[in-house]
């Protein structure tokens, strides 16, 4: 069997082998003890540097959560790993949401960081629950968040929470983070960074991540966690610092991520080099 | 009197509160941003009408499909039950951490929208070993920088070939951003004429006529 027939021959695998081999190269990294590192792009570097300074200022953070269960696999490792990072360093943060789904997963995080980290409810933190017409809220809240948030999550009137008697408004936050999985920092710079000027920080799944550059460019967004691999580096980052014990899901996952790319493009490879034999040849490709 | 209320004094709202809302983002006097505060104040109550509506049209669709036997009305079935579930623990139990809504919400909503978005690893990597030929120069130009950007995505490989990391850098931080930057420039430009079209009661479409 030549080259030019084995080609032809995998250009025309079954989907259900590509299938396959994405399953086996995004299971096996999970069994193995073997741990990739990724070194840490300017961008996660600026988020780091970002979240440092935001602690370092002594004010309270806003986290605001939006992604659901369809992104978890990459935004949840990023949220976690923030958490970790700021509830060590005895930060405040006020949790908001404004997709509904993300309200039940955030519950069950701050309750694991509340074991794990010693915290008081209504003083260490305050989750404020789901809003709706973000845009108008996030507007809002830049000169009043009681106004759009009578009560917290748990129904507790926002004047009984000692923590909220710090923060009035966006004013007396040290930055706003967002963890979020659809465009809404681009509405935080519009209706946010825009008219009343903190630093935003984001963290974003890989392909909204792009949308994002633009605005890292001019400064609106102080620091971007660009996907998986973006957290996976943040983990790394913080194992480093001695502030993770060891590295999270995120790292675990970037070998199932790696191999996973790498598969893409030999699939690619296969089938291009396919394509270009069978014109030379006359004879068809893989079909599109 | 159906004319009037029925365009002209929405048309009269949108003219007099769209300029309102484009003016206050300039003017910080207390005069403007008090009722600009109101405004948004109000849009938390609209919201919660609208997606009320939007509820009560979905399920008077899937309860049509149902009655009508329409294909596959089974889904709407499915569709209503789901929802009418959701909501009757919801409302009866509450939705904090302990309740049955949040296991529900944990135990079978959380795999199923997971398992959903998963599969887009499975047919990204079908399509692409499919699709993604070099036909083209413009989609040559797409499969090498897709090519480039992927590869120095990888850990092993960035370390292996230090420039293939910093060209992957390079496209995102600099073709990417201009092409962004052109289309974000572009959306606003157009948003900016649809609202003045529909402030100034050019585009007549987005208000009933009460005829």
């Amino acid at each position: 069997m030549n080259a030019r027939t084995l080609l032809a021959r995998l250009s025309r695998l079954d989907r259900r082998a590509v299938f396959a081999a994405i399953a086996v190269v995004v299971v096996l990294p999970f069994l193995s003890p073997f741990e990739l590192r990724a070194k840490p792009s300017p961008e996660t570097l600026a988020f780091d540097a970002a979240v440092e300074k935001a602690i370092a200022s002594g004010k309270p953070l806003l986290v605001d959560v939006d992604f659901g269960p369809q992104t978890m696999a990459e935004m949840e490792p990023m949220l976690l790993a923030l958490l970790d990072r700021v509830f060590a360093a005895k930060c405040k943060v006020v949790f908001v949401t404004f997709i509904t789904e993300a309200s039940s997963p955030l519950r069950r995080y701050l309750e694991k960081m509340e074991a794990k980290h010693g915290l008081v409810y209504g003083e260490d933190y305050v989750f404020l629950g789901y809003a709706s017409a973000y845009a108008y809220t996030m507007y809002g809240m830049g000169t009043s968040i009681g106004a759009y948030f009578h009560a917290d999550d748990r129904g507790t009137k926002i004047a009984e929470l000692p923590l909220m008697r710090r923060v009035k408004s966006l004013k007396d936050v040290s930055a706003v983070v967002n963890i979020a999985a659809n465009s809404f920092p681009r509405f935080w710079v519009q209706y946010g960074v825009a008219p009343f000027g903190f630093d935003l920080i984001v963290g974003a799944t890989a392909v909204n991540a792009t949308d994002y550059y633009p605005y890292l460019q001019t400064g609106q967004i102080k620091g971007l966690l660009a996907g998986g691999r973006a957290a996976a580096e943040y983990e790394g980052l913080l194992v480093d610092r001695g502030i993770l014990p060891k590295a999270g899901d995120a790292t675990r996952g970037l070998g199932s991520q790696s191999l996973a790319l790498a598969v893409i493009l030999a699939f690619i490879a296969i089938g291009n080099a396919a394509y270009f034999l069978g014109r030379r040849g006359g004879a068809k490709g893989a079909k599109p | 009197m159906k004319r009037i209320l029925g365009y002209r004094l929405p048309a009269a709202l949108l003219l007099v509160l769209g300029l309102f809302m484009a003016i206050q983002y300039y003017v910080p006097h207390p005069l403007v941003q008090r009722p600009k505060e109101l405004i948004l104040q109000w849009k938390q109550p609209i919201n919660a009408y609208i997606i009320f509506l939007a509820i009560g049209g979905l399920v008077a669709m899937h309860v049509r499909r149902v009655l009508k036997r329409k294909e596959r009305w089974g889904y709407s079935v499915i569709t209503l039950a789901s929802a009418a579930a959701m909501t009757f623990l919801g409302l009866a139990y509450g939705v904090q951490d302990d309740t049955v809504f949040a296991d529900w919400f944990a135990y079978l909503v959380t795999p199923i929208e997971a398992t959903m978005f998963s599969l887009l690893a499975f047919f990204v990597a079908s399509a692409a070993f499919r699709a993604f030929r070099a036909r083209t120069v413009g989609a040559t130009i797409l499969l090498v920088s897709a090519s480039i950007v992927m590869l120095g995505m990888i850990p092993t490989v960035q370390d292996a070939i230090p420039p293939l990391g910093d060209a992957a850098e390079f496209l995102l931080r600099y073709p990417n951003t201009a092409a962004k930057r052109a289309i974000m420039v572009g959306v606003a430009l157009g948003a900016i004429s649809v609202s003045l079209k529909a402030i100034f009661g050019i585009d007549k479409t987005i208000l009933t006529k009460g005829e």
